[in-house]
């Protein structure tokens, strides 16, 4: 388990599957981020930002209250949300960003969902005095606004995209088609742990950071390791971050969250390990939600950085070794979730990591109290508040989080 | 029954030119004027036609070919579809189809399932834009096997150990693409690629055929001179979005190819 193999493949998953405009550049990129990973000089640059300018390391922070309320397993909670920019999309596009102007490129492209993502590529973007353009879908651009002014005030130029879903799968599909036209001068910074070889280790490799310090810290605070880590998935970065350093851990239970939007029983939903199948999507060989004909599905979540058809190659191997199990929660249980976690303890959660706290919930009370379960809270929700608003609004008692189900 | 590829260009060498191929995206802009539109080509002396398989992730593809695949799933077109209709337009024709997908429907359908079914609808290749020779060897011996010839793509990015396992593993002919992009209509073309036509050619043994960005029959005429074919896409497809009836579709289409044919 661990690194890919010489074409990109984490067992049966994963590979590159692009037009062949891209693949001088992969290749390129390949070589030079092997080489930038044993660079000492590279590694302390990255190592004073993600200091100095993101603020790690992050606290891993004991919820006395919510472990009280929820009456199981002891709660802790990785503050990923605490990160400047205020999501874990940052470690990743510090690293992407110095390694772009490490091969020249002038320009930084990224897709973007809940807009975190595009938030930290246009932070970078301006850090490191790079152009930037991101591709949002015209639906999440509504239901994200916040984020888009964030990044129009950074300077980056926001496209709306209008195919599809106009949604994340389709913002993809568009910077690809900037990538593939503009591959001299730009970098695509993609922002999860998808895409086509080397994509997958490297935004795992960026985001492992959040597992590594999990882990030191676990040592010191709880002196020991944790039973179970809980993080949502949509493309799986904040996940395999987490995940990754406690992978031959093997007593450490690592249980990916999926967002079941309305329900499994409705094509309302996003839950892509659940109920996909392996196919091809955006570069790399994983598991897909799609029809009989290989079409690709629309999605549904009501967190717009999980509203994704696809998933990283590395959560379907783990799926297919069983080292780590994938469950799903529904969007009104990740809603009542958000809501506990703010009035609980003061700590507005994104959307997206609410997923993950309504598992934990029902997990902490099946494990028990001598338990330690970790969360990873990989972002906050200041940039949900519209959505909720009008959904605590609109919805009546949404907040009681009865019904759904788990995979 | 159609010719065989190479037969295609042994023709086209005898006469000295090079060989022509619209593009049609399978099903539109209905099941009957697709079957109209293949059949007014053949008549205007297309020597190959390449018919796509809409897919909903088009990532290769630019506006004009995004929006023909959506009205073509929109009217449910799918790969059984596309072989029957294909089959229905070319009986008895000799210009061979050449299928283009992307991979995931090809996956879906069933890679081998599709290969057999392939020649009965007259087609003869097939171009699948996300697939390299690095990830081609499976598809490449079911080709083999079924009498396909799998073309693949190269671009002005590839280097020459690229360009080179491309002209390797592929077969039928090597598909350049013009420009560093997506597919689409483009004022000009850049003017370095006469010579790239030139090194590649010197490079293959198969034919080599350009397509991306090429808008009218005087680029396809410049195009000619260096290259064995010459692809049109997008432009035809704007042509059919634009025309205002059936019968100006067809005239319009037709003629576009014809003057290609007399200018190549």
């Amino acid at each position: 388990m661990g690194q890919p193999n010489k074409l990109g493949y984490f067992g049966a998953f994963g590979g590159r599957f692009v037009p062949e405009t891209l693949m001088t550049a992969l290749i390129e990129l390949e070589k030079e981020y092997k080489s930038l990973k044993r660079d000492k000089s590279f590694r302390e640059e990255l190592k004073d930002l993600l200091h100095n300018y993101a603020g790690r390391p992050t606290p891993l922070y004991y919820a006395r209250r919510l472990t009280e309320k929820w009456g199981g397993s002891k709660i802790y909670l990785k503050r990923e949300d605490l990160t400047h920019t205020g999501a874990h999309k940052i470690n990743n596009c510090l690293g992407q960003g110095l390694l772009a102007v490490r091969i020249g490129k002038k320009r930084l492209i990224a897709e973007t969902g809940a807009g975190q993502h595009g938030v930290a590529v246009a932070t970078v973007a301006c850090l490191f005095g790079l152009e930037c353009t991101i591709y949002m879908g015209k639906k999440d651009m509504a239901r994200q606004e916040p984020n888009v002014k964030r990044m129009q005030l950074l300077n980056a130029e926001v496209i709306g995209v209008d195919s599809g879903s106009k949604t994340l799968k389709d913002a993809t599909n568009e910077t690809i088609r900037d990538w593939v036209t503009n591959i001299s001068t730009s970098h695509y910074i993609i922002g999860s742990t998808v895409g086509p070889h080397p994509y997958p280790m490297m935004v795992r490799d960026f985001q492992a950071i959040i597992g590594h310090e999990a882990k030191k810290q676990a040592k010191r605070i709880i002196k020991g390791l944790p039973d179970a880590i809980v993080a949502c998935v949509g493309g799986g970065s904040n996940s395999l971050g987490i995940f990754y350093p406690f992978i031959n851990d093997i007593d450490v239970r690592l249980i990916g969250v999926e967002t079941s939007g309305l329900g499994l029983k409705t094509q309302h939903h996003a839950a892509t390990l659940s109920r996909g199948k392996p196919g091809v999507l955006h570069g790399s060989y994983s598991y897909l939600l799609q029809d009989q004909n290989g079409q690709v599905r629309a999605t549904h979540s009501v967190a717009a950085g999980l509203d994704y058809p696809g998933v990283g190659p590395e959560h379907s191997h783990l799926k297919s070794t069983g080292r780590a199990t994938y469950v799903t929660v529904t969007d009104k249980q990740a809603l009542a979730a958000f809501v506990e976690l703010s009035r609980t303890e003061g700590i507005i959660p994104a959307l997206e990591s609410s997923f993950a706290l309504a598992y934990a919930k029902k997990l902490a009370r099946r494990m028990g109290r001598d338990r330690i379960i970790i969360i990873n809270l990989s972002g906050r929700g200041d940039k949900d508040l519209g959505t909720v608003q009008s959904l605590l609004d609109g919805g009546g008692n949404n907040t009681n989080g009865h019904g759904g189900e788990e995979g | 029954m159609a010719l065989n590829i190479p037969d295609v260009f042994m023709t086209c060498r005898r006469e000295q030119r090079a060989a022509v191929m619209p593009f049609l995206t399978s099903g539109y802009p209905s099941d009957k004027m697709f079957i109209e539109l293949i059949r007014s080509m053949i008549r205007a002396g297309a020597d190959m036609i390449e018919i796509g398989v809409p897919f909903s992730d088009p990532l290769a593809d630019g506006r004009s070919i995004q929006k023909s695949s959506e009205a073509a799933l929109a009217n449910g077109i799918d790969i059984d579809r596309t072989l029957d209709l294909a089959r229905e337009a070319v009986n008895g024709q000799l210009a061979p189809l050449i299928m283009m997908s992307y991979l995931n429907p090809i996956l879906a359908y069933g890679e081998e399932r599709l290969l057999r079914r392939m020649r009965r609808s007259n087609f003869k290749g097939m171009i699948i834009p996300d697939l390299i020779p690095e990830e081609g060897a499976n598809m490449e011996q079911l080709c083999r096997k079924h009498e396909i010839d799998l073309i693949y793509l190269l671009a002005p990015t590839s280097d020459r150990k690229r360009r080179k396992r491309i002209i390797r593993h592929g077969s039928g002919f090597v598909y350049l693409v013009s420009v560093a992009g997506v597919t689409g209509t483009r004022k000009a073309l850049p003017r370095s690629l006469k010579t790239w036509i030139r090194q590649v050619k010197k490079e293959s043994a198969l034919p080599v055929c350009v397509g991306f960005g090429i808008s009218n029959p005087q680029q396809a005429r410049e195009i000619s001179r260096e290259a064995d074919g010459v692809i049109v896409g997008s432009a035809l497809v704007e042509i059919i979005e634009r025309a205002p009836n059936k019968r100006r579709m067809i005239q319009d289409t037709q003629s576009f190819v014809s003057q290609m044919k007399t200018q190549i």
